[in-house]
């Protein structure tokens, strides 16, 4: 029983997951988002409440330390990188490799600009936007996707801790003790994009 | 330093006594030489029939090599490359975990920053090495025409900065399993994912649209292919390169303290 | 020079060794006996770096294998169960990366293979791939590759399972020989060996250290054997009094 409780918790972030993602795409809280944000937080309550060793064992771990200054490095990381592309974007520079120069401005153009004294006006004529029906297809192609993808996980995740443990995907040298027959403890998700 | 150029040495040694780097290259190479032949052909189809028209002399004017034959070249090859990059990153980690030798690279004096730089240097290599002998195709086409240089350098560089970005992705698929298929499989589900990301930017909104679009690895492959280094691209690929690799260090290292 | 105090290593519910604590003088040959099972690989992963331990610590030649876990690398040679051999690599392209990764300066390199490929009995071997190796040969090339850069302390993980008598003799008189110049870590459940080649024994069973002791003091009157087996049938009742008090849990 007590290793189902590293299976609520990723069940509960999954699904937390997913309630954000539909929630950003329709902006809208539907019974979709609420049915996932509720479960989500259940299955969190669920995990934290599970037998995992008492929480402060767990935060004495050595492993606990540097796993949170991992997390804490790629979080920092992750802000930088962030960071150094926002004001790439702000501040983009073309090189035009073109003979003809297609993709940049005319110096003729440039002087012509130069000499304005008042704003310019620019009247466009362009086709119709997004297509609302289309938009309307992509939204329920793309909720269909989302469920099958938490099917999959779901029973994956169901046969992973439900039989062998993750000795489905073969032993794992660290993580197993080697050449015994004991149970492989510790549940730890291969990530797959 | 010396451990970082000793790996290199190892894995490139080890792609090419192995089948693997001939069979890649090969495919590679015969992909793009029938991808080549085609859109050549065609140009010359349609060339000869413009020329024929009356009125044809406007749209003869308009075909041109870099837009009708260079650009969907490098299009294609690098659909191929999104498929044909996780085949070659998968055993980088995944078959060291497995043979045993990873507890070698663990318990000697190495850091795991060389480790990482190491594998990632030699399987840069080698893309650098296919993608370069792809080279040809636009030495044909000087030869028999003038298609504009920058243009196809443009172009080139924009291939080689999105398979660095597969080649990183790929490697950090397979630091997280020791199971090849899994690393390949999940390093596939990811350069797709990159690629196709900007699809449904035109539909999207007004800020999940242009960030989309700035995510999709094809927007930025797209501008240089049609002669524009912009410096976001650059910022772009470099900062998905690097975020890659960072994670692979991290990855690595976890085993440290687990 | 090498000092084990209080390691315990868990695998989530799992603790596969608990509170283990010894130590090996510099130049001392110790065997490392214990049932399959009983800890003595996790042991062996935590003393070189490849893994950490939940709790406890490893000092190797005065450095801490976890805060100083480089400069401890640098003197450990490490032959898993299964030798780490790039199957593709020649022999000697393959001792060579090693040495390069072990840290050795390229000068040294040359004489320091050829001092292993002659002490292993490689010669013949050279350019071989080791993928094609036997397997007596594949042990050689790993045990050489646990020496190439003189380290201080060895540590081999069952070096003679799986050989040939006379590959056993060959390979027992060479740890033998090496020992003194370094301080060797074997671990086996073959008792000859022990008997054989080392000088302090310590006798692990389910993840505990049960006895720790100079080979002569141990054996005076009784055979290895015995002695093992009594280590291990006194941990018997603890064992099956923690398997009923398990069950009484689970209930």
């Amino acid at each position: 029983m007590a290793r189902l409780g590293s299976f609520y918790g990723v069940v509960g972030v999954i699904l937390l997951l997913f309630a954000g993602v539909a929630y950003f795409i329709t902006r809208d809280f539907s019974p979709y988002v609420v049915i996932h944000l509720v479960g989500g937080f259940l299955a969190l309550i669920a995990y934290f409440a599970s037998a995992q060793g008492s929480v402060r064992g767990f935060l004495g771990e050595r492993s606990t330390k540097y796993g949170a200054q991992a997390v804490l490095y790629s979080l920092i990381f992750f802000g930088i990188l962030i960071l150094v592309n926002y004001i790439s974007v702000k501040n983009p520079h073309r090189f035009d490799m073109t003979k003809s120069g297609i993709f940049s401005v005319a110096p003729q153009t440039r002087s012509v600009l130069e000499k304005l004294d008042k704003p310019l006006e620019i009247n466009a004529f362009v086709e119709a936007g997004s297509d609302p029906e289309l938009r309307e297809l992509l939204l329920v192609l793309f909720a269909v996707v989302l469920s099958l993808l938490q099917t999959w996980i779901v029973i994956e995740l169901f046969f992973m801790i439900g039989t062998e443990g993750l000795n489905r995907f073969g032993p794992d040298p660290t993580r197993s003790p080697p050449n015994s027959s004991g149970p492989v403890g510790h549940p730890t998700i291969v990530a797959c994009a | 330093m010396r451990n970082v150029f000793a790996i290199v040495g190892k894995e490139l040694r080890s792609y090419f006594v192995s089948p693997i780097a001939y069979v890649v290259l090969t495919g590679f190479l015969l992909l793009g030489g029938w991808f080549f032949f085609n859109l050549l052909s065609r140009f010359n189809l349609l060339l000869s029939l413009y020329l024929q028209m009356q009125q044809g002399g406007e749209a003869a004017n308009r075909l041109n090599l870099n837009d009708y034959v260079i650009s969907p070249l490098m299009h294609n090859l690098a659909i191929v490359l999104v498929i044909l990059v996780p085949m070659i990153t998968m055993r980088a980690y995944a078959e060291e975990k497995k043979g045993g030798t990873y507890e070698l690279l663990l318990t000697s004096p190495v850091r795991t920053g060389e480790i990482v730089l190491g594998k990632f240097l030699a399987s840069f290599l080698f893309i650098c090495i296919m993608i370069g002998l792809t080279g040809i195709y636009p030495a044909i086409l000087m030869k028999f025409g003038n298609p504009e240089t920058a243009v196809i350098a443009s172009g080139y560089l924009g291939l080689i900065l999105l398979a660095t970005v597969f080649v990183a992705v790929g490697l950090l698929t397979s630091s997280l399993t020791e199971n090849q298929i899994i690393a390949a499989v999940s390093g596939l589900v990811a350069t797709l994912l990159l690629y196709i990301i900007g699809w449904p930017a035109e539909t999207a909104g007004d800020v999940l649209g242009p960030l989309l679009r700035y995510l999709s690895v094809t927007e930025h492959f797209a501008e240089m292919v049609r002669g524009i280094i912009n410096t976001r691209s650059l910022v772009y690929f470099l900062s998905l390169i690097s975020l890659a690799l960072f994670l692979t260090q991290r990855s690595v290292e976890s085993l440290r303290w687990r | 020079m090498i000092e084990v105090q209080q390691l315990t290593k868990r695998y989530g519910e799992l603790t596969a060794i608990n509170n283990i604590s010894f130590s090996v003088a510099s130049g001392q040959i110790l065997g490392f006996l214990g049932p399959n099972g009983s800890g003595k690989t996790t042991t062996m992963r935590i003393i070189t770096g490849f893994m950490p331990a939940s709790s406890g610590t490893v000092k190797v030649a005065g450095f801490d294998i976890f805060d100083d876990s480089f400069e401890a690398r640098k003197r450990i040679g490490y032959l898993p169960e299964n030798p780490p051999l790039y199957n593709d690599m020649t022999v000697a392209s393959y001792l060579r990366f090693v040495a390069k990764i072990k840290g050795m300066r390229k000068a040294d390199i040359a004489d320091a293979l050829d001092r292993v490929l002659h002490r292993c009995g490689l010669s013949s071997v050279i350019n071989r791939v080791t993928g094609h190796l036997s397997k007596g040969f594949r042990q050689r090339v790993g045990l050489a590759q646990a020496i190439i850069h003189n380290p201080q302390v060895l540590v081999l993980d069952e070096p003679t399972v799986g050989l040939d008598p006379q590959q056993i003799i060959e390979i027992r008189s060479l740890i033998k020989e090496l020992a003194g110049a370094h301080t060797v870590v074997l671990s086996t459940h073959i008792l000859p060996e022990v008997a054989q080649v080392c000088e302090k024994v310590v006798i692990i069973s389910s993840g505990r250290v049960v006895m720790e002791d100079a080979m002569t003091n141990l054996t005076q009157g009784k055979s290895l054997e015995d002695v093992f087996l009594q280590a291990i049938s006194q941990d018997e009742p603890e064992r099956s009094a923690q398997q009923s008090h398990g069950a009484e849990v689970a209930q």
